[in-house]
């Protein structure tokens, strides 16, 4: 796979600070959460390098990011070199001035909230007390100044059961075209908070038909690149391969669930340049010391994490007789790096055999 | 506007890229779209700096090319800059 001359996008963690703490957050605890915020100027210079170097897009997390009280000149800045954007919110500090304000810029792509349920009940459990109520107002703001709103929900064990009135309120109610969903995950404080937040494989599979009757209710409007509806796509797919005596499908067989690397690059609240937020131990270089260009085309570590669609299930002790040796990805490098520690392996939540082998069900 | 005689500038929002493969794009940032460029255009649209009219662009392209540009140049220029003028790429200063 060819690399463009520079990433088309960075993520930056803008911030490491937040004024929730929602107990499956994947950044506190994790080594993004360094404590350390760059100033207003040290991202304005960056902005510039990513100006010259043909970047396109900037999607600013954290933490959260409207919590910097220069959130706005952070903006002015990203508009000024001629990138667009994308924030992820948790959306309860998003009042009508600073909506006003994303959207009259012109070069917003996305304003993610997270919504984690249709009410405090299922949304508060882990995101805390009254932050539902502000969420869902932050969203209501965004939508009424015209921002391209989206939603993401967190699947969890105290909202599995709410994802049908989620849904409805979504869809329905608020008038949102589309949302997405993930899954609670093994990173950050979930690690900690593991047995209180992430799914069992029994609720792993309920979720699957839940969410796949409700694709069948709203069609095209319910997305998601992990987490059960993620999985049930992909699963199905290996599923119909053998079924149609299939002994491969496209791209698969190799580690190559990850195409982040060829277009994508990430930087911390610290301003240390990595190869994605969610691998944020390897550390690449600083921003305004080492060049970004020769970040991204030189890396060592680039290169190895480029080169890991190249490694074949097979070379895996794990995988070595698997019926879906040559239909399956091996999963996120993120995920295989926070439950084995090593991301050049396949990941054991997208692991479709072990998931049968612990009683785990597609839908019928 | 006089695509003839005018100095065509880029516009600022405009980000000129190479994507995998050295294929090249101009991106609208105030609009978030792309418009591929063919293997020719790029060496235009460097020249876009409101400093040059048609007529100095094909001269610096001769001398780039050591005098041997193809006949169809000039006819592909003015297609080219109308083409971004129409598409909101560039404006004509002069
Ligand atoms: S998940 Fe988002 S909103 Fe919750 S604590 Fe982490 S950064 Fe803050
Ligand atoms: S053992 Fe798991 S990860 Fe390996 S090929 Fe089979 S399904 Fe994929």
């Amino acid at each position: 796979m060819r690399v463009p001359f520079s990433p088309r996008k960075i993520d930056i963690d803008i911030t490491s600070r937040c004024n929730l703490r929602c107990s499956y957050c994947y950044f506190f605890s994790s080594d993004g959460d360094t404590g350390v915020d760059l100033p207003l100027e040290s991202w304005l210079q960056f902005f510039e390098e990513c100006t010259r170097a043909a970047v396109l897009e900037v999607c600013l997390a954290g933490g959260e990011p409207l919590i910097r009280r220069d959130f706005r000149q952070v903006i002015e800045g990203v508009v000024r070199n001629r990138m667009r954007f994308s924030v992820l919110s948790n959306g309860t500090l998003l009042d009508n001035e600073t909506a006003a304000f994303l959207k009259s810029t012109r070069r917003c792509n996305s304003f993610q909230v997270s919504i984690d349920g249709p009410g405090p009940e299922s949304h508060d459990r882990c995101r805390g007390d009254g932050s539902f109520e502000k969420a869902l107002r932050g969203l209501q703001a965004a939508l009424r100044h015209g921002l391209p709103a989206t939603v993401r929900l967190t699947i969890h064990r105290h909202n599995l059961d709410a994802l049908d009135e989620a849904a409805r309120l979504l869809l329905e109610e608020v008038g949102l075209h589309s949302f997405s969903t993930n899954v609670a995950s093994y990173s950050g404080l979930c690690r900690q908070n593991s047995s209180e937040v992430e799914l069992s494989v029994e609720e792993y599979s309920r979720a699957m038909v839940r969410l796949e009757a409700l694709e069948r209710k709203y069609p095209g409007r319910i997305s998601a690149q992990a987490g059960p509806q993620a999985s049930l796509r992909m699963w199905r797919k290996m599923e119909k391969a053998l079924a149609d005596g299939r002994e491969s499908l496209p791209d698969c067989g190799f580690l190559r669930s990850c195409g982040g690397v060829f277009a994508t690059m990430a930087v911390r609240s610290d301003g240390t340049m990595v190869p994605c937020t969610q691998l944020n131990h390897i550390a690449l270089g600083e921003i305004n010391r080492d060049p970004l260009m020769e970040i991204w085309q030189n890396h060592p570590e680039l290169q190895r994490l480029r080169e890991r669609r190249d490694m074949p299930l097979e070379r895996f002790d794990h995988c070595r007789g698997c019926r879906y040796l040559r239909t399956c990805r091996g999963g996120c490098p993120a995920m295989a790096y926070n439950v084995i520690g090593d991301e050049n392996r396949p990941s054991p939540d997208a692991c479709y055999r072990d998931f049968l082998a612990a009683g785990g069900r597609l839908p019928a | 506007m006089n695509l003839q005689s005018g100095c065509p500038t880029a516009n600022p929002p405009v980000v000129f890229r190479r994507e995998n493969g050295g294929r090249t794009v101009l991106f609208n940032s105030d609009i978030g779209k792309s418009h591929g460029l063919d293997p020719v255009s790029p060496f235009f649209w460097k020249m876009l700096d409101g400093r040059y009219d048609a007529a100095s662009i094909l001269g610096a392209m001769r001398e780039e090319c050591e005098g041997c540009i193809p006949d169809t140049a000039p006819e592909h220029l003015r297609h080219f800059l109308a083409d971004l003028e129409k598409r909101g790429l560039i404006a004509v200063e002069c």
